[in-house]
């Protein structure tokens, strides 16, 4: 916390490239939705236990690939 | 003239729209219990991420609205959920732009889902919106700024006779009325849209011959 408020309690900060110019905070923003983008390409996604078969309806489920999530 | 075509032409709009929608998005659609195998990957989440963040920017602001602007400004419970309204729009945001990037890269607009694609960027476009009246509306010296910067840009193309970014009564109104009204209709009939359609494939899903949500995606990919 003691970095955060140290930080917002200061004259903004800006980045410049070229034509481009933006404050230090939307490109931390900017930089970690790449970052989450990025991660939820390439981390596995969890899967869930499948319930018992009987519950599935099974026309459904060959319909849509035969996974559940 | 037939029966059944004299029949059709008697039908009530009531009838018409209800057949409509069984055929186009029946009960098990609209709430299904089972997704493709593709569905299960991180990417797909954050349209219901997005959702969940507006369900609390809908919250949070109903308490804003109740309580009103001495409560939020100046009482630590204020403050709290001001900040919560605050920092679930700029989540909302950020998860909104991911899905939009995902379903960009993955051309989601495929398999006659064009007008699903369109009222997501209708949808986002309604945000902004909703998003810079709620800047306007903070009744602070940071709301004083915004509104008297971005009133030359509204004069500037000849629309600031009518949307007076300085009147902070007609601001707060589009901003707790009118925008979220449009923002939460459009939000409805995308949804509708995503469960009548089906979520979209990945784009190599028909070279692995496996992925397909229904007949149309096979006839048009």
């Amino acid at each position: 916390m003691g970095l955060i408020s140290h930080f917002m309690n200061h004259k903004t900060l800006y980045v410049h490239w070229g034509f481009i110019q933006m404050s230090i905070s939307n490109a931390i923003i900017i930089v970690l939705m790449f970052g989450l983008f990025l991660a939820a390409l390439l981390l596995p996604f969890p899967h869930e236990a499948k319930r018992d078969s009987g519950e599935l309806d099974q026309q459904s489920a060959q319909e849509a690939g035969g996974a559940q999530t | 003239m037939s029966n059944d075509l004299h029949d059709k032409n008697r039908e009530l709009w009531t009838a018409r729209l209800r057949k409509s929608w069984q055929k186009n998005l029946p009960i098990e659609k609209l709430l299904p219990d089972v997704q493709p195998a593709y569905v299960a990957s991180w990417i797909y989440t954050f349209g219901v991420a997005t959702l969940a963040s507006l369900g609390v920017i809908i919250f949070s602001g109903l308490i804003l609205a109740f309580e009103g602007p001495s409560w939020y400004h100046l009482s630590r419970a204020g403050h709290f959920v001001n900040s919560l309204h605050f920092w679930s729009v700029q989540l909302f945001f950020i998860f909104m732009v991911i899905h939009l990037w995902g379903k960009f890269w993955m051309a989601a607009w495929r398999g006659k889902r064009l007008m699903t694609w369109m009222t997501g960027g209708v949808a986002f476009v309604a945000s902004v919106a909703t998003a810079f009246t709620g800047y306007l509306v903070q009744t602070n010296f940071d709301s004083q700024w915004i509104s008297f910067e971005a009133k030359d840009g509204f004069n500037s193309v000849g629309i600031g006779a009518w949307f007076t970014v300085t009147n902070l009564g007609q601001q707060l109104l589009l901003h707790v009325a009118f925008l979220p009204m449009i923002l939460g209709l459009i939000t409805v009939i995308h949804v509708l849209l995503v469960r009548a359609k089906g979520v979209v494939p990945p784009i190599d899903a028909f070279d692995r011959g496996s992925a397909t949500t229904n007949n149309s995606e096979r006839r048009n990919p």
